[in-house]
């Protein structure tokens, strides 16, 4: 909760202080570490790979993006079960536009790209609307407001496909989910960029303060002048925002768009969070926790892969850690008690 | 118009049940044989396993937690028990069903202890712990169905009680799975209103320091509201077999969503201590009818999430701004003319 | 009220008890007694060991070895909770401890059940129970209304209620009053009364020195974990008691101020149906105007009209010459309006947030530039001068507000405004739930930020808050001003006759006039 730093002379102090102030990003970095010199050793010669961190950089961006937006609903002590059902909304609205200009043929692969990522963003950006409005204007509670919302965008969606797939989008539109710079995935560039933003956003600016504030008390924040309707409508838009970009990776890189694509990743996004140091009930967490969280769910999926164990078995690894991890919490916090009385 | 009459309309009841009749009529108003008894058993037959699972999420609610991992319990105990019956033959579905509760029950055991005892969030810890169980499914069935179940469970699951031959053929009558739905709302209602154990978790579920203060063992409490749901889902999971008199590992993948929807829009708060067995069964119904409605009206099923979605928004919007009127009534001065 | 042939030899005696925390010894050697059939008030500042007192009544906390607590002439080195309602020692909390989804017969009876033989409800013994509870303490009810649909003085009587059904030897209430309106207190008063004719002791527990004096027969004051003194009340004055409960001289002077000069806020016949009626007033610079009247006499809703949080139907607000119309908190701070309100914990704070978050929280934006960057340092700087100016203790803008004193806390809101700069400055109960000394230096911080030329407005229902500091002081009743008097003529009686309806001694009059003024 601690953002405040006065430039200590060098980066040795920093990073002590670092620790001291932050022992659960640490904690993360330590386990992450841990994990890539046991897959290391598990798999010599395969996991230390510039291939297989290249397939890393595929494969983790549209979720890492996700459980970002994930995170900032967290913050406020809210839960966006709706954050994958408008992901696919947004990107399925988008694909239909862009594959019913690409078979009328008159425009450049340019202009379709831009105007189905333009349509894509749009209607994340109503979605979020919609989740703000409930949340913020008509008081329902988060969860229950996106579990209809989550119905809701699905059935739309549904009633677009019809249950099946769109594609036949522009050649280059592949590009974004599967092309290279010098080596480096795109997705994972836009994930970088994405994660700069987010963190600026929510560390550095009134609006991430607010955040925080507003997770830790809603009314007491509103009675400080704070508009806090505001500031919750667009976490939530900020929430569907990740959503769609993440939607337009997504369909990219499976060069087509489905409804249920990513359907599990709603769950993955909160248990990312809650392993990053985000608090269920709001008012804490930081948008680097989730993505270390990310980044070692990342490593454990592709090193399981690589040494052969079924990715299922991630699955329940998976669960096990959330688990664990959140029953640490509590024997520490009980150890901290203890030791303040 | 009397106390009680006036007290009745006010209840959360009431509104669900405006709601309900509303699309009972415009169903019917679709299709006529929507009212027909025999569409009326069909329906409840059908949601008959939404029925009983959420009588077990409606007690977890009702202590202020939540299980994300019903959905994952219910697939757990249709794979265990699909599997034992298919590779063994053994049929006796009295113990195959109390063998669904048992593993139902253990699952909700170990929910129960990650959050009394570990003092988890009960969103975290039923995710995790649908999430293994997920996995250890897809690991386990690689997600084939299990077929060629007994022919005594096929039978089981199409028994109709007082029947007798139908108009257009066939037998109308109860189906077993209505009744099985009745002893799960029966036992559930029982328990929360006769039961000094129920009114404990309804006690705990309004306060937890009052309920500590009192000398209520809250983990306890706690745990054995996970349990129950547990073993509501096996009982529903074993229902479910009998329906579909097959397997599919991944029928319940995000049914969760459901059944704390139709708990929901039945009136429990998800703070906890408020909600009701009636109104769970008028939630249950209103998913039912919606999508009996829309397939009456042949209308795509796939309006059936946005419509219910919509219900759901509406539902606890209108709550909302009925709580907000009713707190404002609260703060009122009585105010009179100056000089009285 | 005098102690008459019920009070009898002590039924609960604690002789030399000691109770130490890691670090802190939060009771040191205490003796202290209650008889049955009297009323002993508790005393002391926050902090100074009363709620641990009642915890190990109450067998939540065990004390430390040597002591000895002694129960009906048993003695224990300390009690179980079981054991200690056994004996009849029953707490009724701040919060009551009701259950607010179950019904008032369910709360009144529920333990009980859970005692009795069987795993079954019975309903028909649990209606028996309440009904004879309620009309034990003579008050009749719905018995089927759920708790939290109850005001607060009927959650209070269910507690009660409760507690009878216990069989209550020893009833320990804990600042019983803190919500009540003087109407529900003097009802309050009445039942306690009752409750020691009928031989039970109670232990009472207020900050409110009047009433201590008007329901008690002895007082007990302990101030930082020791026992001061007990006397009975006839031994005991006003300044006495604060002396011993401060440990030093406390003067109850008034500080008013020169008056104001320039009229600020004009407040034009507001409205707004079932809070208030046809409301008017004005206020100048550098003036302390009190607002009191009873609980529900629609204060609060009045000055929440002013800071955007409840919108008047009818009327007009003018702020130095213009009219507003502030539809949420965020207008009303962009006007100059500030308002600390009535719960510093729920509506005042982010607990769990630091000193220095809070504190800026207000103006945060104005640390922010063109990129929406926040300067950290600058806002450290202001927070650091914000804690300095009123003396915020720790003074570390990193410390959690939580782990604050209530005083300090409550200075801390109101530094969050003085950092807007605001033109008028509204305090709803400022001083609730403070102890003594922190309520004075409260007032005098309201009085110097008048002086230095603010307009404050200050809603209390404690009638020596509202004298000490008002220089002008309007009365609400029933949703109206009932009038608006010059602090220096305001004495409590004439506060008080019109607050109530009818007035107390045909006081009306006059006050219709300073209406009129």
């Amino acid at each position: 909760m601690e953002k405040v730093n006065n430039n200590p002379p060098t980066i040795g102090d920093r990073v002590i202080q670092g620790i001291r102030k932050d022992p659960r990003m640490v904690f993360l970095a330590l386990v992450l570490i841990g994990l890539i010199v046991l897959m290391s050793i598990l798999a010599p010669g395969r996991f230390l790979t510039v291939r297989n961190f290249k397939n890393m950089g595929f494969q983790m961006a549209e979720f890492g993006i996700l459980a970002i937006g994930m995170s900032v609903v967290i913050m406020t002590g809210g839960i966006n079960l709706s954050l994958v059902s408008s992901s696919m909304l947004g990107a399925i609205v988008g694909a239909y536009l862009m594959r019913a200009l690409n078979q009328a043929g008159t425009m450049s692969d340019w202009s379709i790209i831009l105007i189905g990522i333009a349509s894509i963003l749009t209607v994340s950006v109503l979605c979020g609307l919609v989740n703000g409005f409930f949340v913020a204007y008509v008081g329902v509670v988060p969860m229950l407001v996106t579990l209809g919302t989550q119905t809701v965008f699905n059935g739309i969606s549904l009633n677009i496909t019809r249950g099946s797939g769109i594609s036949g989008f522009p050649k280059v539109f592949q590009k974004i989910g599967s092309g290279t710079l010098f080596d480096i995935p795109y997705t994972l560039l836009i994930y970088i960029v994405v994660i700069l933003i987010a963190w600026y956003l929510v560390q550095k600016t009134p609006w991430g303060v607010h955040v925080y504030m507003v997770g830790g008390n809603e009314k007491a924040t509103r009675y400080s002048g704070v508009n806090t309707k505001k500031v919750l409508t667009l976490v939530y838009v900020f929430s569907a925002v990740m959503a769609g970009i993440a939607g337009i990776l997504m369909i990219s890189r499976y060069n087509s768009a489905k409804a249920d694509y990513g359907s599990s990743y709603t769950m993955m996004a909160i248990a990312a969070t809650v392993l990053g140091g985000t608090d269920i009930n709001g008012g804490s967490g930081k948008v680097w926790g989730t993505v270390m969280a990310v980044l070692i769910l990342q490593v454990l999926s592709s090193g399981f892969n690589i040494i052969g164990i079924n990715r299922n078995i991630t699955d329940i690894v998976t669960g096990l850690i959330l688990i664990a991890v959140l029953s640490i919490n509590h024997f520490t916090s009980k150890e901290k008690i203890r030791k303040s009385k | 118009m009397s106390n009680r009459v006036k007290q009745i309309l006010k209840a959360r009841e009431a509104s669900i049940v405006i709601m309900l009749a509303v699309v009972m009529v415009v169903a019917f108003l679709m299709n006529n044989t929507f009212l027909s008894f025999e569409n009326q058993m069909d329906v409840i037959k059908s949601n008959a396993v939404l029925g009983i699972a959420a009588m077990g999420m409606l007690v977890v609610i009702l202590t202020g937690g939540i299980d994300i991992s019903i959905g994952g319990q219910l697939a757990l105990v249709t794979v265990l028990t699909g599997q034992l019956m298919k590779e063994t033959g053994f049929d006796n579905l009295i113990v195959i069903y109390l063998l669904g509760i048992v593993i139902g029950g253990l699952i909700g055991l170990l929910n129960g202890l990650m959050i009394s005892h570990l003092s988890l969030p009960p969103i975290i810890a039923t995710l995790g712990m649908n999430t293994i169980i997920n996995g250890f499914l897809k690991y386990y069935t690689n997600g084939a169905w299990i077929n060629q179940l007994p022919q005594k469970i096929i039978d089981f699951g199409m028994i109709k009680l007082f029947s007798k031959p139908g108009e257009v053929g066939g037998q109308v009558g109860v189906p077993i799975q209505f009744i099985l739905f009745l002893v799960a709302m029966i036992l559930t209602w029982f328990m929360l209103r006769w039961t000094k154990l129920g009114r404990s978790i309804m006690a705990m579920g309004g306060n937890r320091v009052s309920a500590e203060r009192v000398g209520l063992n809250n983990k306890n409490l706690t745990t054995f509201a996970y349990v129950f749901s547990g073993m509501m889902a096996g009982l529903a999971a074993i229902t479910y077999t009998s329906i579909m008199k097959s397997v599919d590992p991944n029928a319940f993948i995000g049914y969760e969503m459901n059944v704390i929807g139709a708990v929901v829009l039945g009136g429990a708060l998800l703070s906890g201590g408020s909600g009701s067995v009636l109104g769970t069964f008028l939630g249950v119904m209103m998913f039912a009818y919606i999508s009996n409605g829309l397939t009456l009206a042949r209308i795509s099923t796939y309006w059936q999430s946005i419509i219910v979605g919509i219900i759901i928004l509406l539902v606890v919007s209108f709550d909302m701004v009925k709580l907000h009127r009713e707190t404002k009534r609260m703060t009122k001065v009585d105010i009179v003319p100056i000089g009285d | 009220m005098s102690q008459n042939e019920n009070v009898s030899k002590p039924y609960l005696r604690l002789k030399n008890i000691s109770k130490t925390f890691p670090g802190v010894k939060a009771l040191q050697n205490i003796d202290f007694d209650v008889r049955l059939g009297e009323v002993h008030a508790l005393i002391g500042e926050n902090g100074a060991g009363k709620s641990t007192l009642i915890k190990i009544l109450a067998g939540v906390y065990k004390p430390d070895a040597g002591g000895i607590l002694e129960v009906d002439g048993v003695e224990y080195p300390s009690l179980t909770t079981k054991e200690s309602m056994h004996h009849g020692i029953i707490a009724i909390y701040q919060d009551f401890s009701l259950f607010p989804t179950l019904s008032v017969k369910e709360n009144i009876a529920f333990s009980e059940q859970m005692d009795s033989k069987g795993w079954l409800m019975n309903w028909r013994e649990v209606e028996k129970t309440a009904r004879q509870a309620l009309d034990n303490l003579g008050v009749k009810g719905d018995l089927n209304i759920r708790a939290n649909m109850l005001s607060t003085a009927k959650q209070q009587l269910v507690a009660i209620a409760r507690a009878l059904v216990y069989d209550a030897k020893i009833l320990i209430m804990d600042e019983p009053t803190s919500a009540l309106s003087s109407g529900e207190v003097d009802a309050l008063f009445q039942i306690v009364n009752k409750l020691r004719d009928q031989g039970m002791g109670i232990i009472f527990i207020s900050h409110k020195l009047d009433e201590l004096f008007r329901i008690s027969d002895r007082m007990t004051v302990l101030r930082d974990g020791l026992k001061i003194a007990t006397a009975p009340k006839s031994e005991m004055t006003r300044k006495k008691l604060i002396s011993l409960m401060v440990g030093r001289e406390v003067s109850d002077e008034r500080m008013l101020g020169e008056g104001g000069s320039d009229v600020v806020l004009e407040v034009k016949n507001i409205c707004k149906k079932g809070n208030f009626e046809d409301v008017s007033f004005t206020l100048k610079k550098g003036e302390i105007l009190g607002i009191t009247g009873l609980v529900g006499a629609g204060r609060t809703e009045t000055i929440q009209a002013l800071f955007g949080l409840n919108e008047p139907d009818s009327g007009e607000i003018w702020l130095e010459g213009k009219k507003i119309s502030p539809k949420s908190p965020a207008e009303a701070e962009k006007l100059g309006i500030a308002f600390v309100p009535e719960s510093r914990q729920t509506e005042g704070l982010i607990l769990q947030q630091n000193v220095e978050n809070n504190i800026t929280l207000p103006i945060l934006e104005k640390f922010a530039n063109k990129l929406m960057r926040i300067d950290f340092k600058k806002r450290r700087t202001r927070a650091e001068e914000l804690i300095k100016q009123l003396d915020v203790r720790p003074n570390y803008p990193h410390m959690e507000t939580s782990k604050l004193s209530g005083g300090n806390q409550q200075k801390i809101v109101i530094a969050k405004w003085l950092a807007t700069n605001p033109k008028i400055l509204i305090v709803d109960e400022p001083t609730n739930g403070i102890d003594v000394g922190a309520k004075t230096e409260i007032h005098k911080l309201l009085r110097s930020l008048a002086d230095q030329g603010m307009a404050v407005i200050m809603v209390s229902s404690e009638l020596p808050e509202i004298l000490a500091v008002s220089d002008r002081v309007l009365v609400m009743r029933q949703g109206r001003v009932s009038a608006i008097v010059d602090g220096a003529d305001a004495d409590q009686e004439l506060l008080m006759s019109h607050s109530v309806q009818g007035g107390l001694h045909g006081h009306d009059k006059k006050g219709q006039e300073a209406h009129h003024e």
